[in-house]
């Protein structure tokens, strides 16, 4: 059951800093994925230019 | 549909004196909002301070005897092996198998122990989720136990968060200097990723079943404020001497950091619940932060735990909470039968815990049933897992060692299982001697001290020596000490402690004192003050007494045994609103302590406020587990006050009281026995058994009883003086078994004639005087008031023997008004003999 309140933007996806930050963590599961998300999107990234 | 949803958050080692500050900085905002809008105080751990077994007893509200989890380590079944504890330790059951048998559903992150996970209604994220490799290359896989139901670990396995990911985005706001930590001689940045990556992936499946599930109850358990703690408070501010400057510029923002962090965590699960839901704030114990801190942490089991403080917190916000209240008197096995009477639910009466009403704005009375652990149905318990191996863990097997928590293990197995069984053993005595169960307790020690090396047995012999005490038996308590000294152990204990408490109880008092005061020359800690000022006390030097205990309080104020002896002291110099207000600042460290309590009745009583002084005694009655004799003799004074409205007299009239004993008192030669002959020749029964006859000194008898003699070892006889009449002499007096109520004549004469007569008595020369008895002698008598105004069960009056001398009539009317009891005047008279007043000054 989803809770009302989680519907609410918490954060802006985009301005997720690539090192993270206390702040995300606190957010609990879903900070955690969005940064993982841009890690891995900044890790694929570079490895595409690298190529 | 309102649910009554209750969420309960742990926080080990969360500690007030970090926090007050913390919240009056703006830094804490969201355990600020609970506080104002909920009820807080002191939550008082338990005897051994120790993690895993305080977090059960919260599960469970029992007891570690009766729940089963002794330590952090555990044998496994095989008995080949140890293992980090795990629920197969636990052998009852605990809420969330109480509400999946009422069909309630809960969710239970990281509780300790909770690996294997048990398949309740609902989900348990256990506490070996969030444990992973310390090395970045190998990504530990979750174990098939670690969470239930295991067909939701896919939505679980990517939440965990790894050290190696830590970034200095993460790290800088605990360490603003990380990057001048040379890591090759500080590990403190990697103890830093470790601690916040797995208190992330807590965090994270919190949060996960926070915004998904539905769920009656949720328990979330975070140890980072106590890792922190235990590796950064020695750097916290203020910077004590002997620690290294550059690491305290570096790390002494470290533990405050790990509270705003834990309070940002806070805010986001406030934000995922109901506005319904009733939310717990609590920490297992607190952690010292002044002065106490221990820099060099000596090697002994679970040492880190000497830094674990009394108190720890409680929080508790919700609809049926009060709001902005501070509580009193909070234990940890309170916790789970409050939490049980908020679900309507009976508790267990083999519970150790009891409801704490005072946090409920409509409190109901609780329900209670014989046991849950005795309840047929599903409680979805746990079945044997054969697979010991299954639940070893090397990685959390490690942490528990690098934290000092744990020894290292032996690399002979059969050596760690020992020692494994031992320190479980011992800390099961322990949680005996905590709950003042010394017989079952003394059985452990026993075994014990039969273990040889590499067992270290002066743990042992400690807690033997305060069951010694305890039992008053001094010979065997001063042999246990002899065994501590030549036991080599590594373990520094303050034996001069131990040695003045022996002391003490035997009542060598100035003995005591010496040693004390000889440790004060070189470390004036307020234990050393507080154990001075209780010994000053006891010898009736309550000036000093008071300005040295208040010296203890000044460096520690958190102590309430400190200020109820120091309130007791000033009743004692008859400052009796002071010594309310320093009984009240007891009480409010905590609740229960009835001692307290009974010395805030005897200072209101002398106040006058007779209504609320018999408040006070009640407390103090009902609080003590076993009759609170005093207190029940004190609030049966209070209501004869209040009801004969005699507001400022104080036993100034008597009455019969059923059973009541006569003792016949004061120094030898005063005229006691001729006192205990009159009361005989007027009607009295008298306690003697005529073994000492009568002599020239005593022409008419001694009418004295044998066992008084040894009655500082052995009162029990005093029930066999209900009703009768005996002979104590007045240094004998305190040890009189106060469960019953005295009338006491105490006789008094010259001192000069009394040493006189005596010294005649014994052979002695008379022209010699014993200046030194002299002045004992007034000292005693003197004692005879501080005592008497301790002993609510006791009325005294002093009849001087020549009076009884020459006033006859009026000296026994006055004996017959006070003892209730109608007397043969003539023959009373009659035995007065003018010329046995043989030595006159």
């Amino acid at each position: 059951m989803s809770n009302k309140k989680d519907k609410k933007n918490i954060f802006d996806p985009n301005k997720v800093p690539f090192l993270g930050s206390l702040g995300l963590l606190a957010l609990g599961d879903v900070g955690f994925t969005a940064w993982r998300k841009v890690k891995s999107d900044h890790k694929q990234k570079k490895s595409n230019e690298k190529k | 549909m309102k649910r009554n949803k209750l969420l309960l958050i742990g926080w080990d080692a969360a500690d007030w004196n970090i926090i007050w500050p913390l919240i009056s900085q703006g830094k804490m905002p969201a355990l600020k909002k609970l506080i104002e809008n909920g009820v807080y105080g002191n939550m008082s751990t338990m005897s051994p301070p120790y993690s895993p077994m305080l977090w059960t007893t919260v599960a469970t509200g029992k007891t570690p005897d009766k729940h089963g989890v002794l330590g952090f380590i555990e044998v496994t079944p095989d008995a080949k092996s140890v293992r980090p504890v795990t629920t197969t330790s636990r052998n009852t059951r605990a809420l969330w198998n109480i509400f999946h048998n009422k069909g309630m559903r809960s969710n239970l992150v990281g509780w300790w122990p909770s690996f294997p996970a048990e398949p309740i209604n609902g989900t348990i994220v256990s506490d070996r989720f969030q444990k992973t490799n310390r090395d970045p290359n190998k990504q530990t896989p979750m174990s098939e136990f670690a969470i239930y139901p295991w067909d939701q670990k896919d939505e679980f396995k990517d939440l965990r968060m790894f050290a190696f990911e830590i970034t200095k985005a993460h790290l800088y706001p605990f360490v603003p200097r990380a990057h001048d930590v040379d890591q090759d001689k500080h590990k403190g940045l990697s103890a830093i990723a470790k601690i916040i990556s797995e208190n992330a992936s807590v965090h994270n499946a919190a949060t996960k079943l926070l915004r998904t599930s539905d769920w009656d109850f949720m328990a979330v358990y975070y140890d980072m404020i106590d890792h922190f703690c235990h590796s950064f408070m020695k750097y916290h501010p203020p910077k004590l001497p002997g620690v290294d400057q550059n690491n305290y510029d570096i790390f002494k923002e470290a533990v405050t950091g790990s509270y705003i962090y834990q309070d940002m965590m806070l805010e986001r699960k406030m934000k995922l619940i109901d506005e319904d839901t009733t939310v717990i704030i609590m920490s297992d114990h607190g952690f010292e932060s002044g002065n106490k801190r221990i820099l060099n942490m000596p090697k002994v089991q679970a040492a880190p735990s000497l830094e674990h403080r009394q108190f720890g917190i409680f929080v508790a916000s919700g609809p049926n909470i009060k709001k902005n209240e501070k509580i009193f008197g909070m234990g940890l096995m309170d916790v789970a039968p409050t939490i049980l009477h908020h679900f309507g639910l009976p508790i267990g009466k083999d519970m150790d815990g009891k409801v704490i009403l005072d946090i409920f704005k409509d409190a109901t009375a609780p329900k209670y049933i014989e046991s849950w652990d005795k309840e047929e149905g599903d409680f979805a318990d746990l079945n044997h897992i054969e697979e010991a191996d299954a639940l070893s863990d090397e990685d959390t097997m490690q942490q528990l060692i690098e934290l000092g928590y744990v020894e290292k293990l032996d690399e002979k197995f059969e050596v760690a299982i020992k020692k494994t069984r031992v320190d479980l053993k011992h800390n099961l005595a322990r949680v005996f001697l905590g709950k003042k169960d010394f017989a079952s307790a003394k059985n452990h020690l026993l075994e014990l001290v039969k273990e040889r090396d590499p067992v270290d047995r002066a743990p042992f012999y400690m807690d033997l020596i305060s069951i010694a005490l305890n039992d008053k038996e001094y010979e065997l308590a001063n042999k246990y000490l002899e065994k501590v000294k030549k036991s080599g152990t590594e373990i520094n204990y303050n034996l001069l402690f131990v040695e003045s408490q022996i002391l003490t109880e035997m009542g060598k008092i100035q003995e005591a004192l010496k040693i004390l005061e000889t440790a004060r020359a070189t470390n004036e800690s307020d234990e050393i003050l507080y154990r001075i000022g209780k010994l000053k006390y006891q010898l009736g030097d309550f000036k000093e007494s008071r300005i040295i205990l208040e010296k203890a309080i000044e460096i520690d104020s958190q102590k309430a045994i400190y200020h109820a002896t120091l309130a007791e002291v000033l009743l004692q110099l008859n400052e009796y609103e002071e010594a309310a207000e320093y009984a009240m600042t007891s009480i409010e460290l905590i609740k229960y302590f009835p001692k307290a309590h009974f010395i805030l009745g005897q200072a209101l009583e002398q106040l006058g406020d007779l209504a609320n002084a018999k408040l006070a005694y009640e407390m103090a009655s009902r609080l003590k587990p076993k009759v609170f004799h005093k207190a029940e003799k004190s609030l049966e004074n209070v209501i004869e006050k209040l009801e004969m409205d005699l507001k400022y007299e104080n036993k100034s009239f008597y009455k019969y009281r059923k059973n009541q004993i006569t003792i016949v008192s004061g120094l030898p030669r005063s005229g006691t026995s001729l006192m205990m002959q009159m009361l005989d020749h007027g009607g009295m029964d008298c306690l003697v058994d005529g073994k000492r006859e009568a002599d020239n000194s005593n022409p008419k008898g001694y009418y004295e009883y044998e066992p008084v003699m040894s009655i500082h070892k052995d009162n029990s006889w005093m029930d066999k003086a209900q009703n009768k009449t005996v002979k104590i002499v007045a240094p004998l007096l305190n040890k009189i078994d106060e469960q019953y109520r005295y009338k006491i004549i105490f006789m008094t004469r010259d001192l000069n004639e009394v040493l006189k007569s005596q010294q005649k008595m014994i052979g002695k020369t008379e022209d010699v005087f014993p200046v030194k008895l002299y002045n004992k002698f007034q000292k005693l008598l003197s004692n005879i008031e501080v005592w008497k105004k301790k002993e609510p069960g006791v009325e005294l009056i002093y009849l001087d023997y020549k009076d009884v001398l020459d006033n006859p009539e009026l000296t026994v009317k006055s004996i017959e008004r006070f003892l209730g009891v109608p007397l043969n005047h003539p023959e009373m008279i009659n035995c007065i003999d003018k010329k046995l007043y043989r030595t006159k000054v």
